[in-house]
């Protein structure tokens, strides 16, 4: 009876543990984690800060205002015109999944103490605009600390996302993108006495030499969970 | 000093009394608010193109289609369309006179022949600067109102996005450079002038220079290059150059003072011509 007990408790603590490192290690189990954090979020709105740095690309510091609203709603304000990188805003992992993706597990490792957890999130079918994804999981306060996309064709995309705690949630306070381009913007001169008229025509076909990048974006003034109205996403664009 | 200004001033009301004076300013205030509209209607259709290397990593937030970048591509203008307005004016300046006879009658009262043509320079100056100013304004405020406001897209050393404040300040510095640029149309408008009773000879004459000074700046046979310093239109693009970032300050005052060279040899040529021209036969 006794010996029975006991390889009945050492198969539930296999189990157990087995279902323990098979949920540390499934993906969807990683980010169903993180998600969790901001699935009590309704919704936000933001004050970010754009600074670019990429050769042959020149734009002023941009202040824009970023209001989002569950499931989906989106709006971002700005005075003219603005870049903004894809998934640079608000990295989620609603912002990266979708049924056209599948998970892998790739590692998991310690830096500073800290464990990580990196996943990959890959196109089902090949999808040449559609990048690899990887994300680093921080396993302390479940967040996505870092973000790599490879572009086929365009190169890669680096981003470092810094947090900080406001009402109990980890929101990104910096994120630092690199861009690692295949192509730059080619660097077109303005109009002159050879071309009146300017424009890009010379460089139409033209292949342009690989380009580094930087676009760092600062976050201010979060206000999350204070009812934002539906009329503010429908708004015209100005 | 005094006779000239008092001269100059009575010049300035010959010039805006006569109707062919206002067609540039009616066609300006007649074209731009049809284009500006038009463009508030049916967009405006950007190079695309130029931001193409960065659209599968950002998106675009925000219009760069706005009043001040349609007046900016009508800047464009300024290279050969516009000067028609300068030297339909200009050319007239002093043949008008000879037509009618009234040097004669000028040249009795107590003001020299140099006078006479400084004042008339310096009005022909005033009505240029008049109506390049008068571009700037209705482009850019008729722009603004009619299309809206926002920062300004250019192409330099690749894409360069100018805020609305500073592309401004620069649209403003563009207009008064232009204004110089154009001002040595009105000079050599103003020298064929002096040489003949018929305005439409300067006027053709001014025109040809410029179309053909153009086709021997823009065609690219090396042997051309040898010319080109000597082609006034080789300085035109000067009022494009405050919409680099940083303004090459260098090269502005480098293209001005050329500019300022051709303005004083077409006046001087003037001046002398003048002042021995036979205005008793």
């Amino acid at each position: 009876m006794k010996r029975s007990l006991r390889i009945t408790t050492i198969i539930i603590l296999t189990l157990l543990s087995v279902h323990n490192l098979k949920s540390q290690t499934d993906p969807r189990a990683i980010l169903d984690k993180v998600q969790a954090q901001y699935d009590a979020i309704e919704d936000y709105q933001v004050s970010v800060h754009l600074n670019v740095d990429i050769k042959n690309f020149r734009m002023p510091n941009k202040t824009m205002r970023v209001y989002f609203k569950k499931p989906d709603k989106v709006k971002i304000k700005t005075s003219g015109f603005a870049i903004v990188p894809r998934f640079g805003l608000m990295p989620t992992p609603a912002t990266f999944l979708n049924d056209s993706v599948q998970l892998e597990y790739v590692r998991s490792f310690r830096e500073n103490a800290i464990a990580y957890h990196v996943i990959s999130v890959q196109p089902k079918k090949e999808i040449k605009t559609s990048p690899a994804i990887y994300l680093r999981v921080n396993a302390q306060r479940w967040t996505i600390d870092r973000v790599q996309l490879e572009y086929q064709q365009i190169g890669t995309t680096e981003m470092d996302i810094v947090y900080q705690n406001m009402a109990g949630f980890w929101l990104p306070e910096t994120t630092k993108i690199l861009f690692d381009l295949k192509h730059s913007i080619p660097p077109v001169e303005r109009p002159n006495i050879d071309r009146p008229f300017g424009g890009m025509e010379q460089y139409a076909g033209n292949d342009t030499q690989p380009v580094r990048g930087y676009v760092t974006i600062t976050f201010t003034n979060f206000f999350i969970n204070k009812g934002l109205k539906d009329a503010v996403f429908e708004e015209e664009d100005y | 000093m005094l006779l000239i200004i008092k001269a100059t001033k009575l010049e300035l009301i010959k010039i805006f009394s006569k109707w062919r004076t206002y067609i540039g300013f009616a066609t300006v205030a007649v074209l731009i608010p049809l284009i500006m509209w038009l463009v508030r209607k049916y967009g405006f259709g950007l190079e695309n193109q130029a931001l193409r290397s960065l659209g599968d990593s950002f998106e675009f937030v925000g219009s760069l289609a706005n009043g001040l970048l349609v007046s900016y591509y009508l800047m464009n203008v300024l290279w050969v369309h516009f000067p028609f307005f300068i030297v339909l004016v200009a050319g007239d300046v002093m043949a008008s006179e000879g037509a009618s006879g009234t040097y004669r009658l000028w040249l009795t009262r107590p003001i020299g022949r140099f006078q006479v043509i400084t004042s008339k320079f310096l009005a022909t100056f005033g009505y240029t600067l008049a109506i390049v100013l008068f571009m700037g304004l209705c482009s850019i405020g008729l722009g603004l109102l009619i299309v809206g406001g926002g920062d300004l897209f250019v192409f330099d050393k690749g894409i360069l996005i100018l805020s609305q404040g500073d592309a401004l300040q620069r649209f403003l510095l563009a207009y008064l450079i232009a204004a110089w640029a154009q001002m040595a149309v009105a000079a050599l408008a103003f020298m064929f002038s002096t040489w003949t009773n018929n305005s439409v000879g300067p006027i053709i004459g001014t025109y040809a220079v410029i179309v053909v000074s153009m086709i021997l700046a823009v065609i690219k046979i090396p042997a051309l290059e040898i010319i080109r310093p000597y082609l006034f239109v080789s300085y035109f693009d000067v009022f494009f150059m405050p919409f680099s970032d940083p303004i090459p300050w260098g090269e502005i005052g480098v293209s001005l003072l050329k500019l300022t060279v051709f303005i004083l040899t077409f006046f001087g040529i003037s001046a002398v011509s003048f002042l021995k021209k036979d205005i008793c036969t």
